[in-house]
């Protein structure tokens, strides 16, 4: 009896196969984990990089018109008319640098229509907003993010509201 | 296979504890940004003093409107009316200025006032004559603009409607001698009517410039008078579309009375010219129970400056309230 048993072939095989369908299938469940993790983590990241744009643009769109708004309430003839409002965006998005500009987008009645295009760094994830001002905006320029200024002069011109890097 | 010792097992589930454990933080770290996010955008900017700079602008214009109103009731130079006005504005924006520091804000009117001059009679039983009773009469040559102007008549001292041939013509009012103000710029002439129903109320008529006469404004008489704004266009406090259509277009232009003897009462108005421009022997001065003028303040010109950390606004206001011109 002993004799035979020692002689089989398919003997103590058991451990190493065990061992390898042990590893293989942890490393596939821990792959598998892995690698969904990973991935929900950037498509968080590029969400939070989206509304982070998103919120910024409109909290530019917001400060712009009240901008305007308040440019309307000063004569046009006003030489001593000015006004100077800081927008405090954030430096960055989720970490990432972001570009701002604004285009043109044709006029509407007595008003302006611009649109803010906010874009991240490596230029993949980008957010538009609408808005619409009695003044024109300048659109040959790029701001990078962080504070803007936007003034408006009477006396220099009064149909134009300025904006610039703060 | 390897040598299968004890210490050489797990690695494979330590390296991906550990890598999780990285993916987790950054997970965190993202949330943390979301959070900030949420909180950036909830956040109050400077559209919220944007917002108190208008209504800073809107009250200090309100005060010096109330000021304004208030030397309307004074006798006196200029130089007097203008100290008096000049330092009531300025205590109060040292009184907004204390107030508005607490939240933050740089705040001053300056005030600039024109020089006007006030034409009025005050005598409730006189006519609308001038100093020595002439009927027809010009109150004041070439003023750019008037304001607060007032007549206040007593119903039974005007002409009755039944003296009058045909009241819904011109030439007829003319010919009844009905008390008329005669605003003109020499191209324009507005003839604004004042008689009344022979009972109880008070009618206003306006001739426009191109002869057409206007439906009558009407209000009964309270306590025997009744009080037309020719300024701010109104008969009896009820508003009066004929007067309000009144336009001189900007052109400099004269202010007279026809048919004085026929309406008594009391009037008031502040002209864009300086008494001693204005003064020409219809009138006298003040005190003396015939019409007179006085120093007046016919406009004011606000800087107005609102400054927060994240604003800056300066702005200059015109006020001249009720102004025609």
């Amino acid at each position: 009896m002993n004799s035979q048993r020692r002689t089989d072939d398919t003997r103590a095989v058991t451990v190493p196969v065990n061992y390898v369908l042990l590893v293989g299938i942890a490393a596939l469940l821990t792959m598998g984990m892995f690698t969904g993790i990973a991935s929900f983590v950037t498509d968080q990241q590029r969400q939070a990089v989206s509304t982070g744009l998103e919120v910024a643009g409109n909290r530019l769109a917001s400060d712009l018109t009240a901008a305007d708004r308040l440019a309307g309430t000063v004569n046009e003839s006003d030489t001593r008319g000015a006004i100077r409002l800081r927008i405090p965006l954030p430096e960055t998005v989720a970490g990432w640098d972001y570009l701002i500009a604004i285009r043109a987008d044709g006029t509407a009645g007595a008003y302006e229509k611009y649109d803010l295009v906010l874009t991240s760094m490596d230029g993949r994830l980008s957010q538009r907003i609408d808005i619409q001002t009695k003044r024109s905006l300048p659109t040959d320029r790029t701001f990078s993010g962080g504070t803007l200024v936007v003034s408006y002069n009477a006396s220099a011109d009064p149909t134009e509201l300025e904006v610039r890097d703060g | 296979m390897a040598d299968v010792s004890r210490d050489e097992r797990g690695q494979l589930l330590l390296v991906t504890a550990i890598g999780l454990a990285v993916l987790f933080v950054v997970l965190a770290l993202l949330l943390n940004t979301l959070i900030f996010t949420a909180n950036f955008a909830s956040r109050k900017g400077p559209v919220k003093s944007a917002g108190e700079a208008v209504d800073y602008r809107l009250e200090a214009e309100r005060v010096v409107i109330e000021l304004l109103r208030a030397s309307e009731q004074k006798t006196g130079s200029f130089s007097t009316l203008n100290a008096t006005f000049t330092s009531r504005v300025h205590n109060w924006s040292e009184l907004s200025a204390r107030q508005l520091g607490t939240s933050g804000a740089v705040t001053h009117v300056t005030p600039h006032a024109t020089e006007g001059a006030r034409v009025a009679q005050e005598n409730e039983s006189r006519p609308f004559t001038n100093a020595s009773s002439d009927p027809s009469w010009t109150l004041v040559e070439e003023t750019p603009g008037v304001r607060a102007w007032w007549l206040t008549v007593s119903r039974e001292n005007l002409t009755a409607r039944g003296a009058i041939e045909n009241e819904s013509e011109a030439s007829d009012l003319v010919n009844a001698s009905v008390f008329r103000t005669v605003i003109s710029n020499g191209s324009a002439t507005w003839r604004v009517f004042v008689y009344q129903d022979g009972t109880s109320d008070v009618l206003v008529r306006v001739e426009a410039p191109n002869g057409t006469l206007s439906a009558a404004c009407r209000t009964a008489a309270t306590n025997g008078t009744a009080v037309v704004g020719m300024t701010n266009a109104t008969v009896g406090g009820g508003s009066c579309a004929p007067l309000a259509a009144i336009t001189l277009g900007g052109d400099a232009f004269d202010i007279a009375y026809r048919g004085g003897n026929n309406a008594t009462g009391t009037y008031s108005l502040v002209v864009n010219r300086t008494a001693a421009n204005v003064d020409d022997g219809d009138l006298q001065s003040p005190g003396s129970g015939v019409p007179y003028v006085t120093g007046g303040i016919y406009a004011a010109d606000i800087d107005v400056g609102y400054a927060t950390p994240g604003l800056r606004y300066s702005a200059t206001v015109h006020i001249a309230p009720g102004e025609l011109r």
